[in-house]
């Protein structure tokens, strides 16, 4: 397919922009298979770039022998001894992969670094060394059942099937760079014709609590009182014999690593796109194969902060904290877009929209750990926008919520009212289900010891963060970089055939396009091309202009990077032509 | 100087558009073998380097 090429753009780096363009027919031809997202259940080695499922994981044969206190996906729901199969919360929200934003593209404009890189972090499985976790055989009734196989104990009889289990844990390694995951800047239509414009940054935003994976386990150990003289009951202070470093359980240290998992890719704003469930107002597809007229101007220069609440008790969920200082305006056919039509929620593998990717881990819901916001829970003004990742919600409740602060088997019978008793906030009610029997105490007549754990000394992870998006100083690097109409060599396979006409490219200014008096800058009254000379008079000389079938055919740009102030070609501003370029009838006119 | 009756600023400006707006659109889409050869050392070219790079390692 024929194109155009400007290797090295000699314009500045964008943090606002206008584009005018004429396009026609952009569906020609198929464009390349959808680009996977790396996918599979975790695996030493993997490729798989979908976080691990511990809870398959250790069905694997190499984990038949391992635990996990856990899960990417979440823990299931417990309480009061009884296991829901409901996960609670992710540990790790998964981000717009980027891919998929150029799945199915047929593509009109290029422009941006092409060699950015994914930095993509793996999973690696760790070890914390400690003592090893075993599976106790349970309290079937009140009262002693076993002795002790050792003492003290740090074990008691286990069911011998399933033996010790070495406690493992998932971290992050070094990031990986990825090529060719993110892709350049583009405006693009997609395959049912829907109008998709990408603006890929070259900006880091900072993440807080959108992932969290547990870095650490110690042992927690308790003491043993038991009661030397039980003719003389009631038990009175002082005859309780104390014996410490009875091994307890573990507690868990966590590390946020939300910038790794959320950041690896630089901030994406994407406009436009085919609808998505409950925000289903768009822009017309541009399907019908006649001439459209794109106006389209941006201003990424300001910041944006989000933060999502937990869900309220009974589950409703609040509306995140949003402030965004970017915004896009739109105007397709001479008729302005805004609100949902300009940008609204996208498709994510959660299980609704698009199936789950194999290898992501899920509950008795069929859900995955994330979705994306509609427009209406966003609470966006009319023409506000807000990068890509900002859309991500977590399925279920905030990351911090499912961690676990610590295990432990230290559950004791209480004999006087026959339940459990949780020792301080320490025991989890689901790990004292397996009773550590205490019996064989030494003494002539022996009693049932009382444990007395420590608190946990580690941080709770309900006062982690909730997650916390923040950016700012989004900047699309141009400068240097190659343009290419309808695709840069970067992106060729998108170059599916199109006609095209009339394209002006402003770096760094704007305009509104509610504005009439701006689009007829562009389309006069009649659906026909206006002068370039109109726009630039209000405007000032585009930086790229592509005006006439001549030039087109040439690549001769005559705007500001392309011509000097005499009109003379400036070389670094023109663009190459590769294979044949045809001159196009019938002229560029609206619906012809 | 006055515009002739009728012909005012508007109608010039028809004509200028008509002017420029003809001859604008082009079409993407042939494939690359039809395009012509990008300019690069012709075989006779690449050949008598071969047998210049010979006689200097001779």
């Amino acid at each position: 397919m024929s194109y155009l090429e400007l290797k090295a753009a000699p314009i500045p780096d964008m943090t606002k922009g206008i584009i005018s363009l004429w396009f026609r027919d952009a569906r020609k031809n198929n464009p390349p298979e959808p680009q996977a997202w790396p996918s599979g259940l975790w695996s030493p080695g993997t490729d798989s770039m979908v976080p691990p499922d511990t809870f398959k994981v250790i069905q694997e044969q190499a984990f038949k022998h391992n635990v996990f206190f856990w899960n990417a996906y979440g823990q299931f729901i417990t309480g009061g001894g009884v296991t829901l199969p409901l996960f609670e919360s992710p540990s790790v929200m998964i981000p717009s992969p980027p891919p998929f934003v150029a799945n199915g593209m047929h593509m009109m404009l290029t422009f941006g670094d092409a060699q950015q890189s994914y930095d993509y972090c793996e999973w690696q499985v760790t070890y914390p060394g400690v003592i090893e976790a075993v599976n106790y055989v349970p309290m079937l009734t009140a009262g002693p059942q076993w002795s002790a196989t050792a003492w003290p104990p740090p074990y008691a009889p286990w069911i011998m099937a399933d033996g010790k289990f070495k406690v493992a844990t998932f971290v992050l390694s070094g990031s990986t760079p990825k090529p060719d995951l993110v892709p350049q800047s583009f405006i693009g239509v997609d395959k049912d014709g829907y109008l998709t414009i990408c603006l890929q940054t070259n900006t880091k935003a900072s993440y807080k609590g959108y992932a969290f994976q547990l870095d650490r386990a110690t042992e927690i150990r308790a003491t043993l009182s038991y009661f030397q003289s039980p003719t003389d009951l009631p038990p009175v202070p002082g005859q309780w014999v104390k014996v410490p470093n009875y091994w307890d359980g573990y507690e868990f240290w966590y590390k946020d690593v939300s910038n790794e998992v959320m950041g690896a890719q630089p901030e994406t704003f994407v406009i436009g796109g085919p609808p998505a469930a409950f925000d289903f107002i768009t822009m017309p597809p541009v399907s019908d194969g006649a001439w459209h007229h794109l106006l389209f101007s941006f201003d990424i220069s300001g910041g944006v902060g989000v933060q999502w609440p937990s869900l309220l008790t009974g589950g409703a969920r609040p509306p995140p904290s949003v402030a965004t200082g970017c915004k896009a305006w739109l105007a397709l056919d001479d008729h302005n877009y805004t609100g949902a039509a300009l940008q609204h929620r996208f498709a994510m593998h959660d299980g609704f929209q698009l199936p789950l990717l194999p290898g992501m881990g899920t509950d008795a819901t069929g859900f995955g750990p994330v979705t994306s916001a509609t427009r209406a829970v966003m609470n966006l003004e009319d023409n506000a926008i807000l990068p890509r990742n900002c859309w991500v919600i977590s399925f279920r409740n905030s990351p911090k919520l499912g961690l676990r602060r610590f295990a432990s088997t230290a559950g004791l019978w209480e004999l006087a009212s026959s339940t459990y008793i949780n020792k301080g906030d320490y025991n989890w009610f689901n790990w004292t289900g397996s009773i550590w029997p205490l019996e064989g105490t030494p003494g002539g007549f022996e009693w049932r010891g009382e444990l007395h754990p420590p608190k946990p000394s580690n941080p709770d992870p309900k006062t982690f963060d909730l997650p916390t998006y923040q950016c700012d100083g989004f900047i699309i690097p141009v400068a240097g970089h190659p343009i290419g109409i309808p695709a840069s060599e970067h992106h060729l396979e998108h170059n599916t055939g199109i006609e095209m006409a009339e394209l002006q490219i402003w770096a760094n200014r704007t305009i509104d396009t509610a504005d009439i008096s701006m689009r007829r800058l562009f389309v006069d009254g009649n659906g026909e091309p206006v002068s370039p000379s109109k726009a630039a008079e209000v405007l000032g000389k585009p930086d790229i202009l592509l005006h006439g079938s001549g030039n087109w055919q040439k690549g001769k740009n005559t705007g500001a990077s392309g011509a000097d102030d005499d009109d003379k070609p400036i070389p670094a501003g023109q663009f190459v032509p590769v294979a044949k370029i045809e001159k196009f009838k019938p002229e560029p006119e609206l619906g012809k | 100087m006055a515009e002739p009756a009728g012909l005012g600023l508007d109608f010039l400006t028809q004509i200028v558009n008509v002017h420029w707006a003809s001859g604008l659109a082009v079409e993407f889409g042939k494939q690359a073998e039809d395009a012509p050869k990008p300019p690069g050392p012709s075989a006779t070219s690449t050949t008598q380097q071969l047998k210049r790079n010979r006689r200097r390692i001779g």
